[in-house]
């Protein structure tokens, strides 16, 4: 039980906005206005591992020349 | 026809502001250094050739450059040429080692380093270098270039610098901040008054965030920056510097201002705003600041990097009660929301994380995408689609008037006995007691009894350990009350003027604390057998027949070690409850030796 609990606190899903900024959010949880989600759960870290995989220039995109 | 700075439109940019600035009041000292004025106009021409100069060495929007610079007046010439020239500066801190550099330079990519002649053996192959005071860098190159503009297209979301802070880990994270976020600080907020006869002092390190606040806000506003000569100041130097440049607006770390109001405070009678922050602050001498100046006003401004320097303030103007001092209201241009662990705003009241939102939010750490999506997250409480929010990793409650009160760091939580306890709650309960100046508590080890709260402070003379403990114990719950209260003369501090948190866990306290009563040696054979048992649990040299056994440190789990003992030794069963009513050495002997006759 608490570890099923557990594990449902730390479940989140890749998500980006229009300026192609990525981050993290509660999987299950009604997107913020202006994010999308890429189709990548898991823990916290694996996300941000995978983040680091496909973000590479963090500038936001309308100024990326 | 004349132009104030407030009748036209919201700048893009820094340096455009700065400009607008400079076009409305070109006569007036943008810069005072002792007996050197630079006026508006001149110090935007000097800009204006430096930045030509960069250009042609290859500086375009977004490009990083790197500054290792003293204070000085071309180093802020040089921070203005660097935003105009389309660049962002990377500040490398003097008082750091060449390695240091090496691995920022290494991170943030600057191929172009500005510097002074006497640090650049600290720079010198990590990337080309600008000798910004040398003279022939005047004579041959920047005399033949033009005074004007470049007029580069500089937008509000491109890079204005990156600020390196230390993570928890200890690998630096450079915090990228825009434009935007500066503007948002600096202009028409409402933490700060900023006009023409103001004057700020540049006294903080580049490379610290304060330096954005002390260095745009007056520079943007018609105001003076006052440039405090090279070199770390003592109290006094820093109060004669404030009095001869005449500072009204001056930014003090906690340990500093603590310092300062314990020390020549009544001497900056110039000062009308004085900005405190970066650690808890304490009402003493806050109060005390208020009787040595009066009419000053104080600001608890709070605040990380990533927020671009200040997040909330708290405007003072006259003396306050005990308590804790609280961070205040969001600054203007930044939203704050106290939330849980999955995002959910928590009630008024509730403890919380402190999640920032807004125009100050920095675009991320340069280089880590993973640390940059880990606390920058999508800000569901926004105006607009699409925004972020920066995870602060402190813990506050809103009170019901919107008023925001700092609790610690997440980072700094400790478990002790099961118990998930934020010291800077206990700091704060200690700090907001008459007579307290100071206070910082760690979690101390002991092989012995385990993990301990110690709470060291800074105090009047008047102020006991032990109704200091009281005093606590009525306001916190019982497993908040520090094991061990120790008196310092002072709370050590970091380079940056933080509390030095590592070296105070790391300070082993073996010498009897003050208690209520005087030492007295133990007496007999069993007085000297439970001194020696409570001295050897609790990690003291020695402890006193008449000492209070929680006064001394003791905790519960080392009652359930002396009540075996006892047994073991004595044949005699005590119930922890009667360690509670016997509670010194002399009365616990009293109890085993009436207990054995009965």
């Amino acid at each position: 039980m608490a570890e099923a609990a557990e594990a449902a606190l730390d479940s989140w899903t890749i998500v980006v906005n229009h300026e192609d900024q990525h981050s993290i959010w509660p999987a299950g949880r009604e997107l913020p206005p202006g994010w999308n989600e890429i189709g990548f759960t898991g823990d916290r870290q694996a996300c941000l591992d995978r983040i680091s995989t496909v973000w590479k220039d963090l500038r936001p995109l309308s100024l990326r020349s | 026809m004349t132009t104030t700075v407030e009748s036209v439109h919201p700048a893009e940019s820094v340096h455009a502001a700065f400009e607008r600035c400079a076009a409305a009041t070109p006569d007036a000292v943008a810069i005072s250094s002792g007996d050197t004025r630079v006026g508006y106009a001149e110090l935007d021409a000097r800009a204006n050739r430096l930045a030509h100069h960069l250009r042609a060495l290859g500086v375009g929007v977004e490009s990083p450059v790197g500054i290792c610079a003293e204070r000085s007046v071309e180093t802020v010439v040089a921070l203005l040429a660097i935003l105009k020239a389309g660049g962002h500066y990377v500040a490398l801190d003097p008082r750091q080692p060449r390695e240091r550099h090496a691995t920022l330079v290494k991170e943030a990519g600057p191929d172009l380093i500005l510097t002074q002649e006497r640090l650049l053996p600290q720079v010198s192959g990590l990337a080309r270098t600008v000798v910004l005071d040398d003279p022939e860098l005047d004579r041959t190159v920047l005399s033949g270039l033009p005074a004007t503009a470049l007029g580069t297209e500089v937008r509000p979301g491109h890079a204005a610098y990156v600020a390196y802070t230390s993570g928890s880990t200890g690998a630096p994270k450079g915090a990228c901040v825009p434009h935007r976020a500066v503007l948002r600080l600096v202009q028409r907020n409402n933490f700060l008054t900023a006009g023409p006869d103001d004057a700020f002092l540049m006294f903080a390190p580049l490379a610290f965030d304060a330096s954005t606040l002390e260095i745009w806000a007056p520079l943007l506003s018609g105001a003076r920056l006052a440039i405090l000569p090279p070199g770390e100041p003592s109290l006094d130097e820093l109060a004669d510097a404030v009095v001869q440049e005449g500072v009204t607006v001056l930014w003090l770390t906690a340990g500093l201002f603590h310092q300062m109001a314990e020390g020549p405070v009544a001497r900056l009678t110039t000062v009308r705003q004085l900005l405190a922050g970066g650690d808890v602050l304490s009402p003493h001498h806050i109060n005390a600041t208020f009787a040595a100046l009066p009419g000053v006003r104080v600001v608890n401004g709070y605040g990380p990097t990533e927020n671009t320097t200040f997040t909330c303030c708290h405007i003072m103007e006259e003396p306050v009660g005990d308590g804790p001092v609280p961070i205040g209201l969001p600054v203007t241009g930044t939203t704050v929301h106290v939330l849980d662990e999955r995002l959910r705003e928590v009630p008024d009241g509730a403890t919380g994380e402190l999640y920032a939102g807004g125009a100050g939010v920095a675009r991320g750490y340069v280089g880590r995408p993973d640390l940059t999506a880990d606390r920058f997250l999508p800000d569901p409480y926004a105006a607009g689609p699409g925004a972020r929010m920066y995870r602060t990793g402190d813990l506050v409650r809103r009170r019901a008037d919107g008023v925001v009160e700092f609790l610690g760091r997440i980072d700094n939580q400790v478990k002790v006995r099961g118990f998930r306890i934020e010291p800077g709650e206990i700091e704060a309960a200690l700090v907001g007691r008459p007579g307290v100046k100071d206070a910082c508590v760690v979690v101390h080890t002991h092989p012995e009894s385990g993990k301990r709260l110690v709470a060291f402070f800074v105090a009047d003379d008047s102020v006991l350990p032990a109704g200091l403990r009281e005093a606590v114990a009525a306001a916190l719950p019982p497993y908040m009350v520090p094991s061990l209260l120790a008196r310092v003369d002072a709370l050590p501090l970091t380079r940056n003027g933080k509390v030095d948190r590592a070296a105070l866990e790391a300070r082993e306290i073996r010498e009897r604390p003050e208690t209520n009563a005087d030492f007295r040696a133990p007496g007999t054979a069993l007085e000297r057998e439970l001194a020696a048992l409570w001295a050897g649990l609790m990690g003291l040299d020695e402890v006193g027949v008449d000492d209070d056994f929680f006064e001394l440190g003791g905790h519960s789990l080392m009652v359930t070690r002396i009540v075996a003992h006892v047994a073991e030794r004595h044949g005699v069963e005590l119930r922890p409850r009667d360690l509670y009513l016997s509670s010194t050495v002399a009365e616990l002997a009293e109890a085993i030796e009436g207990s054995a006759a009965g």
